[in-house]
């Protein structure tokens, strides 16, 4: 077989029984994603209590999972999300090691049911599993669990585990692997329920292609002409003699005079890496330099990252003052918000001093912050735990003081906080992840949080800018009406989380100049589907269709499984090709790999399959056909009647968005409101799905 | 001196020179060529080969070299591993025009992406201008007629970047640098 493994382990928690089944009949909704939610759908009814002992847990991957392909490392797990409305299917893109050791056990899917009474985890090795006690590891942090559960299993093991946050039952908590890659959606908390600490993996096992020639020219080919750097950023920060642009707002930041200021054996300079040169590609993401300005490039020891993964997002810094002035070993790797302590240290710690040089105290409260973060696996939902701290704090702790208790607040050590005190960032978690106290409230997730405070909080919270969900069923805005106008917007509204679309963001993004971009994207979505930035015009069609494109791409990614902060490969750092991309590669891949005939179109229709059941799951879930005035609502922040459409702003009026809606709905074949008729289902090989929403009364 | 480096024409001392300093990212002016000539090569044959540069008439050795002129000098390069853009910016950099440096930066970012130039861009290479220099540029160019198409707009985070009126309204230049600089680092 090449490409899956044609197996799937079932883990019962409660029986400890560990079962090996035929993952074939899952295939046709290619992998990771696709595949775990159709097992959900088949296993878990709708409307399941998400701690319950029939919610389950299923990690998969897919065909191109290990297969080399650049940023092939990422692997989907399914649950019922805890944290927004209706508890609705939802799914964590996680990065590290996990994927490829998973395939290397042999299996596609691994499925986590039931529930133990006592402490454990789960070790996976080739072809088998047990169900081992981690009485001994409850409650520790998740590097010390690493370093455990390593220590008595083998090195090289994978380890995916909770910290102390999933064990409270915290919504907002998360799993991490490699002590620092981290798969959200409330998933700590549904670990936590089933008192399972962790899952390790050790495979030992290849993976078979069917064309590996074929695999290697394409690794090629993305690798000198398609590929840039974090999120497919394809011109550099600044000029260099190879290049026509630059931007500074590109993650392509390494050039000559910027390094890797802590590298083992002396600085590395990351220097020029024009297009056409693969072994350069890796210096192309200073991201340590990145996320954390100038002063964080003398610490840099190297960028990391996931498996088969050339872009290198991770900046590792080593900051060896830390612990000496805070008692922490000052060593961390991580990108992006989550290399910032998801800002909670800046939320509560203020006036932090430098200790060695300019800018080296808030770096480090940064770094503080990501560490404990991590350990304790706390999940910011893209700043969002931070927003809503940030909002209960506003106006002199305003709200805070009316949710907390005088005994409770007066107890938290604001002095030592306002006085630069790092250190006191440990009773601010500690009270976070404290079910018997109030602050504990504050981690539930916007939507919960807004139900717990409807006086205090509620809708006024829910549809501000400040806390910046894209819609009130409490997804966080992760890129939104601010990329590409509606085109942003309407990539959140299929999913139950905040929609980590970055399909549509890696474009405008991409650092080219906004006609070139326009260009190319008008020959392949038709006039008017790229608005310049700030400057939107009304939706039409070809905004649908590229706002159709930008989730096809997610999902076929996190199904296939590819890594959706780089690909697709829509633009190329290449000015010999005009910066066009190729957006056929992932379909060639996939006919190499299976040694099957694929094609763009086929794939695009598994794809579509995929999004067809997840959108019946969601109305299952809601229990209405009326998507449009339910899940589908937006936040109040998007919408200026007055000011949208005029230059130097990016809001939207309201009757353009139900036009968008319209639209949108149009190009996946759903009802007027969003929901997907026998017909669409049926085309897409669903009547199953058809005749259990019709018994419903639920079928669009 | 070997036999072998005996042997090179004046055309290929040349190309390797001017191939040399572009892969340091460096265009080469005339003046530079003038005051320090490559060695094995007289100043005679060296003005004759500049003056086919760029034309049908340049030898083979040097049909990668192309030139431009700039305010001050006319510039050499290697066109197969520097591109037009770069050599210009390098070109206008070494001419230390600072307010003709940072006017044609501007109007090309303003036109181009559209966004306005940072300071934060114009800090780091290949400018390397100071706060004090940005400043004062700003405060000189309101007096010059050339560039009364030149502002400034400041984020909510105290970062600055010129705009030029001639691509964008103050409006949109004030709501673009709030985002590259404020919003784009809330939600990365």
């Amino acid at each position: 077989m090449y490409g899956w493994t044609g197996k799937l382990l079932r883990v019962n928690l409660t029986t400890k029984a560990c079962t090996v089944e035929s993952s074939e009949k899952y295939f046709k909704y290619i992998g990771g994603k696709g595949m775990a939610n159709r097992i959900m759908y088949d296993e878990v009814p709708a409307g399941t209590d998400p701690v319950a002992v029939e919610n389950k847990i299923v990690f998969a991957i897919g065909p191109n999972t290990g297969s080399n392909a650049p940023c092939s490392g990422r692997t989907d797990i399914a649950t019922l999300s805890c944290f927004t409305e209706n508890n609705a299917i939802v799914d964590a893109h996680m990065g590290g090691d996990t994927a490829v050791m998973m395939k290397g056990c042999g299996f596609d899917a691994v499925i986590i049911e039931g529930a133990s009474e006592t402490p454990c985890y789960i070790y996976v090795t080739d072809n088998a599993a047990e169900v081992r006690d981690a009485s001994h590891i409850w409650g520790k942090g998740n590097r010390e669990t690493t370093a455990l559960i390593t220590k008595e299993t083998t090195a090289g093991v994978n380890v995916v585990s909770i910290g102390p946050a999933g064990e409270n039952l915290v919504n907002l908590s998360c799993v991490i692997t490699g002590i620092a890659h981290c798969g959200g959606a409330g998933l700590g908390k549904i670990f936590g329920s089933k008192k399972c600490k962790a899952i390790a993996f050790y495979g030992t096992q290849g993976m078979q292609v069917a064309d590996p020639k074929k695999v290697m020219e394409l690794n090629d080919y993305v690798m000198k002409d398609l590929i840039g750097s974090n999120n497919n950023h394809v011109i550099p920060t600044v000029m260099q003699s190879w290049s026509e642009y630059s931007n500074k707002s590109s993650r392509w930041t390494g050039h000559p005079g910027l390094t890797w200021g802590a590298a083992e054996g002396g600085p590395i300079d990351t220097g020029e890496s024009a297009p056409g040169q693969p072994t350069l590609v890796g210096y192309r993401c200073q991201k340590a330099y990145k996320d954390h300005g100038a002063v964080a490039e003398q610490y840099t020891v190297k960028m990391t990252g996931c498996a088969t993964c050339p872009i290198r997002c991770y900046g590792s810094v080593y900051i060896p003052q830390m612990e000496k002035t805070w008692g922490v070993v000052g060593a961390h790797a991580n990108t992006c918000l989550g290399n910032r302590g998801s800002s909670i240290g800046t939320t509560f710690i203020k006036n932090v001093k430098d200790v060695e040089t300019e800018g080296d105290g808030a770096l480090m409260l940064s770094i503080y912050a990501a560490i404990k973060s991590d350990d304790l696996g706390l999940w910011d939902n893209y700043g969002e735990l931070a927003a809503t701290l940030g909002y209960v704090m506003a106006d002199d702790h305003k709200i805070l003081k009316q949710i907390l208790t005088e005994e409770e607040y007066n107890a938290l050590p604001w002095d030592r906080a306002n006085n630069g005190d790092v250190n006191a960032l440990d009773d601010f978690y500690a009270a976070l992840i404290n079910p018997n106290h109030n602050m504990y409230k504050l981690t539930q997730g916007a939507y919960y949080v807004a139900k717990t405070f409807p006086e205090l909080m509620g809708d006024a919270y829910l549809n501000s800018k400040a806390l910046g969900l894209w819609g009130v069923m409490g997804g966080k805005k992760h890129h939104s009406s601010e990329t590409a106008a509606q085109v942003g917007l309407l990539t959140n509204v299929l999913y139950n989380r905040d929609g980590m679309c970055h399909t549509i963001v890696n474009i405008t993004g991409s650092g080219l100049p906004y006609e070139i971009q326009r260009n190319i994207i008008e020959d392949i979505f038709g006039e008017g589907a790229l608005d310049k930035p700030s400057n939107y015009t009304k939706m039409n069609e070809s905004k649908a269709k590229f706002a159709k494109f930008g989730v096809m791409r997610q999902v076929l990614h996190d199904s296939f499984t590819l890594c959706n902060w780089v690909w697709p490969m829509t633009f190329s750092p290449r000015k010999e090709r005009g910066y066009r991309g190729d957006l056929s590669v992932e379909a060639q891949y996939m006919a190499a790999i299976t040694g099957e005939d694929w094609t763009e179109e086929s794939l695009d229709h598994a794809v579509e399959r995929d999004i067809q059941l997840h959108r019946a799951m969601t109305i299952m879930a809601y229990k209405t056909t009326d998507m449009r005035n339910t899940h589908d609502v937006v936040a109040e922040w998007v919408y200026n009647d007055e000011k949208a459409y005029t230059e130097g702003n990016t809001y939207l009026s309201r009757a353009d968005w139900q036009d968008a809606l319209t639209m949108f709905y149009n190009q996946f074949g759903w009802n007027e409101n969003g929901a997907p008729t026998r017909a669409t289902l049926e085309k897409f090989d669903l009547k199953d799905v058809a005749d259990d929403l019709e018994a419903l009364g639920l079928l669009g | 001196m070997s036999e072998i480096e005996n042997k090179k024409s004046g055309a290929q001392v040349l190309y390797e020179c001017l191939r040399a300093r572009t892969e340091q990212s460096k265009t080469t002016s005339k003046k530079f060529l003038t005051m320090q000539t490559p060695e094995g090569l007289e100043k005679e044959e060296l003005s004759a080969l500049l003056s086919v540069i760029g034309t049908e008439e340049a030898p083979e050795e040097l049909k990668d070299i192309t030139c431009f002129k700039g305010r001050k000098d006319t510039y050499y390069y290697d066109q197969t591993i520097m591109t037009w853009q770069y050599a210009e910016l390098d070109a206008m950099i070494s001419e230390k025009d600072l307010l003709h440096t940072i006017a044609t930066v501007t109007r090309s970012d303003c036109q181009l992406y559209p966004r306005p130039t940072q300071f934060s861009k114009l800090k780091d290479m290949p400018f390397w201008m100071t706060e004090d220099e940005l400043l004062g540029a700003a405060a000189r160019m309101k007096f010059e007629p050339e560039y009364q198409d030149i502002g400034v707009v400041t984020a909510s985070n105290g970062a600055k970047g010129f705009y030029s009126t001639k691509y964008m309204s103050e409006v949109y230049a004030q709501a673009l640098i709030e985002v590259i600089e404020v919003e784009e680092d809330l939600y990365p």
